[in-house]
C-alpha cells in the first residue's frame, strides 16, 4: 500500500463528511460518529427525539455512499419475517407452486430500524443474526447479507409506555450508541431553510461500497502505541466494579461491567478517528472520543445511580480521566 | 546521527529534551531538598529547647547535607528514560506521534513512514524548551524563603539545655569506652586457655554485670565507681598464697636429689610435665633406700613448714607419713593427692593471671578526672597503691593530682597526675583513692578526723602491772603517744589512706584468711 493511497482515504473521509453535512444541518459529532462506525464496521443506536434528522441522516449517507437503504419501522405488531423476510408459495414456469424466499427489508446495506423498542423482543431478536453476522436464517437456509451491512437503530427517550426496552444481548451488537441533541439555534434555521422553504442541495455521491471496505481494512492497520492500547483496556476494566482501579463511581453504582466487545469496539473505531483526524496513529483523545459511544450502552448501573441521577456519560468521564496516567516532567 | 533521517531527528530532540528535563528535576530536587534541610533544621533546633541534643548544628550540618545529597542522589537513580521523554512530548500535543514512533522503529507498518514524516514535522513546532522549564517551582522557593526566615528565628531563641546536653554526650563517650574496655576484658577471659570453665563463666558474668551497671549509671562518677568496684572484686578473687607455695615447693624440692626433675617440673608450670614427675617419683619411691627415704620426708617436712595453704601442706605432710608407714598404695594415693594440690595452686595461678589482667583492664580513665578539673578550674586529687611483687601505681589526667604506687616485696614506685585513681597492681593490691570532690559536686560525707595519727610511733608505752590481794591493778600510760584528734574532713577523702594503713598492716600481721577478706570487703564498701 502506497503512501497515496492512505492519503487519498484521509481526503475521501473528509469528502463524505462534508457531503453528509450538506444534507444534515449539524449533529456534526453524530455524523462524524455514524461514518466512524461505517467504515469500522458496526452498527449504531440512535437515541434522540422524534424529528431530528435520523431517518435524514441515513438516507443521505446511503446516497452518498451508493448503499442501499431500507426503512423499518418497528411496531409491536412487526413480526420477524417483516424484518427477515419469508417463504411463500410461488408458481413457477410449469405451474406447479413452490416455496420461494422473499427478501426483507434487512436485504439492504444500510438498514434503518426506526424506534427499535416499539417492537417486541421477538422481532428485535431477528436482527440479532444480521447485526453480528451479516446472514439471516429462514427455515433451513442461511442468507448472506451484501456488505457493508449496518443497522442504524433509533430510540425515542421520550415515550417508554408500551416500549420493550433492548436486551443487553442486543445491545451489545450495537458499536455505538449516540444521543442526538437538539438543535440550536443556528441549526434550526438551517433545518427550516431546507425542509420548509425548500433549499434543496444535490448530494453527489462520493464512494461506493467496494471503496468502502477497501476503507476499512486499510484502517484496521493505524498503528496504535502499546500505552494507547492499555489505556483503552484499562478504561472498559473500570467499567466492573471488582476491578482494582475502578473508580469510585463504577464501584458504587454499576451492576454489570461492560463486554469485551466494548474494547474491540474503542480501539477499532479510534483507529478510525484517528485517520479521520489527519493523524496516522491513535492517541489518547481518539480512545476519549470514541470511549463514551462504545461504552455507554454496555455497561448497567444499579437502582442507586438512578436515585441518585447518575449518569452513564457521568462514569465514563470519571473513568477516562482516572485511568489516563500524565506525563510530568 | 543523521538528522536528514525522520529516527535520527527524533532521537535528537529526545536528547535535548532528556536533558533539559534532567536539568529541571535536579534544580526542582535540590529545591525540595532545600526546604526539607530547612524544615528538619527547624524542628531540630526547636527538639533542641525541649530535649538536651548535643552539637545540634552539627548534627543539622549532616541531615541537610545529607538530604541535599539524596536530592541529587535521586535525580541520578531516577533518569527519565527514552520513553518516558516521548510521553512527555506526546503531552505536549503531539498526541503519542513520537512514542508511536518509537515503537514502530523495529516494526514493518504501512503507515511507518507516513507516521515518521508526521512526528518530524510536528516535532518542529513543539518548544519545549519553553514547556520544560528551568526555573524552581515558585512554590518551593517561597517554602525557601519562609523556612530560612523562620529557621533563622529558631536560632535566636535560648538555648536552656545546651550544657545538660554537653555532659550526656561526654556521659555517652565515657561509657562506650568503659564498655570497650569491659568487651575487651571478656575477649581475654573467653581466649585464656589456662581457665577453667567455671573460672571463665564467673569472670565472664561479672564483667557482664558489670555492663548493665555501666549501662544504668547516670554520671562517669558512677561508671567509675562500677569499674573500681569490679576491680576490687577481683582483686579480693586473687590468692597469692598457692601460688607463692608453689614457688615455694619447687626451691624446697630442688635442693633434694630425688625430687629435682619434679622441682623442674614445677617451675616449668606446666601441667602435663608435672604429672610425668609425678609418676616418675612413685617409681623412684619404691626402689628408694631408707636413708633417701629419710632424707626425702627430711625435705618434705620442710617444705610443708614453709608453705601456708593447707592443701598442700597436708598433702606433703600425709607423703611423709605414708612414707613412714612403708604402704607402697598408702604412698601412690599420697602422692597423686600431692599433684591433685600442685593443680589446684596452678589453677589459681591461671585465674590469678586472668583476674589481674581483667582488673588491669578495666581501670577507669581519666575522663572523669578531666571533666572534673574542667568544671571546677581546680580539681585535686591523690591516688596510692600498693602491690607486692610488681606493683603499679596509675594516674592521669588533667587538673592537679598526684599518684602513688608503692610495692612491698619487690620494688615498684609508680606516680603520676590525676585525681581519684589508685594504681592497680596486675600481682597486688590496688591503691584506694582519696577522691576530692570538684566545685561542681556537692555531694556531702560525712567528716572523720584526720588521720594524721596513723602510723603515729610514739614511744612505746610501758604498762606495768602490779598484782595485789585486791586484784587490782595499775596502769601507766606513755604521754608520748600523739593523743591529738587533727581536724575534722571528709572520709572519702582520707579513706583511701587508712585502707592503705589496713593493708600494710594486714601485710605484716599474720591473720586468718578469711578476716582479710572481711576487712578488704569493708574497705572497699566504703568507696562504694
Amino acid at each position: 500500500m502506497e503512501d497515496k493511497e492512505i492519503l487519498s482515504i484521509v481526503d475521501t473521509i473528509k469528502a463524505v463528511e462534508n457531503e453528509v453535512g450538506k444534507a444534515i444541518i449539524g449533529q456534526k459529532d453524530v455524523i462524524r460518529q455514524v461514518l466512524i462506525a461505517v467504515f469500522t464496521g458496526g452498527n449504531v443506536l440512535l437515541e434522540g427525539s422524534p424529528g431530528l434528522g435520523k431517518t435524514q441522516l441515513v438516507k443521505t449517507l446511503s446516497k452518498v455512499m451508493d448503499l442501499s437503504f431500507s426503512r423499518i419501522q418497528f411496531t409491536p405488531d412487526l413480526m420477524p419475517a417483516d424484518v427477515v423476510g419469508t417463504n411463500i408459495i410461488m408458481k413457477d414456469e410449469k405451474g406447479s407452486s413452490k416455496f420461494e424466499f422473499q427478501k426483507g427489508p434487512v436485504f439492504a446495506h444500510m438498514v434503518l430500524a426506526d424506534e427499535i423498542n416499539r417492537a417486541t423482543p421477538k422481532t428485535q431478536s431477528a436482527l440479532l443474526e444480521a447485526m453480528q453476522e451479516h446472514t439471516v436464517t429462514v427455515g433451513n437456509s442461511t442468507y448472506q447479507l451484501e456488505e457493508p451491512f449496518m443497522v442504524l437503530a433509533t430510540q425515542n427517550p421520550l415515550e417508554n409506555e408500551g416500549t420493550y426496552p433492548l436486551p443487553e444481548a442486543q445491545l451489545d451488537r450495537f458499536l455505538f450508541k449516540l444521543m442526538v441533541p437538539y438543535p440550536n439555534l443556528e441549526e434550526l434555521k438551517g433545518i427550516i431553510g431546507v425542509t420548509v422553504n425548500n433549499q434543496t442541495s444535490v448530494l453527489q455521491t462520493i464512494i461506493d461500497r467496494s471503496r468502502i471496505l477497501e476503507i476499512r481494512e486499510i484502517l484496521k492497520k493505524v498503528p496504535m502505541s502499546k500505552l494507547v492500547e492499555e489505556y483503552a483496556l484499562r478504561v472498559v476494566l473500570a467499567t466492573h466494579a471488582d476491578y482494582e482501579k475502578a473508580p469510585e463511581l463504577s464501584r458504587k453504582y454499576i451492576r454489570y461491567g461492560a463486554s469485551p466487545r466494548a474494547a474491540q469496539a474503542i480501539i477499532s473505531t479510534a483507529r478510525v478517528r484517528a485517520v479521520m483526524e489527519g493523524r496516522y496513529n491513535v492517541s489518547f483523545d481518539d480512545i476519549k472520543y470514541v470511549a463514551p459511544s462504545a461504552l455507554r450502552h454496555r455497561f448497567f448501573m444499579n437502582f442507586d445511580a438512578v436515585a441518585d441521577g447518575i449518569t452513564p456519560e457521568g462514569i465514563i468521564e470519571e473513568i477516562l480521566t482516572g485511568q489516563l496516567d500524565t506525563a510530568k516532567v | 546521527m543523521n538528522l536528514n533521517k525522520p529516527y535520527g531527528k527524533i532521537s535528537y530532540v529526545l536528547r535535548k529534551a532528556r536533558n533539559r528535563i534532567i536539568l529541571s528535576i535536579t534544580l526542582r530536587n535540590v529545591t525540595a531538598g532545600l526546604c526539607t534541610a530547612l524544615a528538619a533544621g527547624i524542628i531540630l533546633e526547636l527538639l533542641s529547647r525541649l530535649i538536651p541534643i548535643y552539637r545540634v548544628y552539627v548534627l543539622w550540618g549532616y541531615a541537610g547535607a545529607g538530604v541535599f545529597l539524596l536530592s541529587l542522589l535521586s535525580v541520578f537513580l531516577f533518569l527519565p528514560k527514552k520513553k518516558a521523554v516521548a510521553r512527555l512530548l506526546d503531552s505536549f500535543g503531539l498526541q503519542e506521534r513520537v512514542i508511536t514512533s518509537l515503537e514502530l522503529e523495529k516494526e514493518d507498518s504501512e503507515y511507518k513512514e507516513l507516521l515518521l514524516e508526521d512526528t518530524v514535522s510536528k516535532l518542529d513546532t513543539v518548544d519545549y524548551r519553553e514547556r520544560i522549564k528551568l526555573l524552581p517551582n515558585k512554590k518551593l522557593l517561597a517554602a525557601v524563603i519562609f523556612l530560612t526566615l523562620a529557621f533563622g528565628a529558631t536560632v535566636l531563641l535560648p538555648q536552656p539545655l545546651l550544657e545538660e546536653a554537653r555532659q550526656d554526650h561526654e556521659l555517652n563517650t565515657y561509657k562506650k569506652e568503659q564498655k570497650k574496655k569491659v568487651e575487651k576484658a571478656e575477649k581475654e577471659v573467653e581466649k585464656n586457655t589456662g581457665l577453667t570453665d567455671v573460672q571463665k563463666k564467673d569472670l565472664l558474668d561479672k564483667l557482664e554485670a558489670l555492663k548493665q551497671e555501666l549501662k544504668k549509671s547516670q554520671d562517669t562518677r558512677a561508671a567509675d565507681k562500677a569499674l573500681e568496684k569490679l576491680a576490687k572484686k577481683l582483686e579480693q578473687n586473687i590468692d597469692k598464697t598457692k601460688e607463692a607455695d608453689l614457688k615455694n615447693l619447687a626451691e624446697k624440692l630442688a635442693g633434694n636429689k630425688t625430687a629435682q626433675a619434679l622441682a623442674g617440673a614445677l617451675k616449668s608450670e606446666k601441667t602435663e610435665e608435672i604429672g610425668k614427675e609425678f609418676e616418675n617419683l612413685k617409681n623412684k619411691l619404691k626402689s628408694m633406700s631408707a636413708a633417701e627415704k629419710n632424707d626425702f620426708k627430711d625435705t618434705l617436712s620442710k617444705a610443708a613448714d614453709s608453705l601456708g595453704d593447707s592443701e598442700l601442706k597436708d598433702s606433703l605432710n600425709g607423703l611423709g607419713g605414708a612414707l613412714n608407714s612403708g604402704d607402697e598404695n598408702a604412698v601412690n594415693k599420697s602422692v597423686d593427692k600431692l599433684n591433685g594440690a600442685v593443680n589446684d595452686s596452678l589453677s589459681q595461678k591461671n585465674m590469678n593471671n586472668a583476674l589481674a589482667q581483667a582488673q588491669n583492664d578495666l581501670q577507669p580513665n581519666a575522663v572523669n578526672a578531666q571533666n572534673q578539673g574542667q568544671n571546677s578550674g581546680q580539681g585535686q586529687g591523690a591516688a596510692q597503691g600498693q602491690g607486692q611483687g610488681s606493683g603499679q601505681g596509675q594516674g592521669s589526667g588533667q587538673g592537679q593530682g598526684a599518684g602513688q604506687g608503692k610495692g612491698a616485696g619487690g620494688s615498684s614506685a609508680g606516680s603520676g597526675t590525676g585525681n581519684g585513681d589508685g594504681g592497680v597492681t596486675p600481682y597486688g593490691q590496688g591503691g584506694i583513692a582519696n577522691k576530692a570532690p570538684s566545685a561542681g559536686q556537692e555531694k556531702e560525707y560525712e567528716k572523720v578526723f584526720t588521720p594524721s595519727r596513723l602510723g603515729g610511733q610514739g614511744e612505746t608505752s610501758v604498762i606495768t602491772g602490779k598484782g595485789n590481794n585486791n586484784g587490782k591493778s595499775e596502769t601507766t600510760i606513755t604521754n608520748n603517744a600523739d593523743a591529738s584528734l587533727g581536724e575534722l574532713m571528709p572520709y572519702n577523702q582520707v579513706v583511701g589512706q587508712y585502707s592503705e594503713r589496713a593493708m600494710e598492716s594486714m601485710d605484716n600481721s599474720s591473720i586468718p584468711g578469711g578476716m582479710e577478706d572481711i576487712i578488704k570487703n569493708y574497705f572497699a564498701s566504703l568507696q562504694d
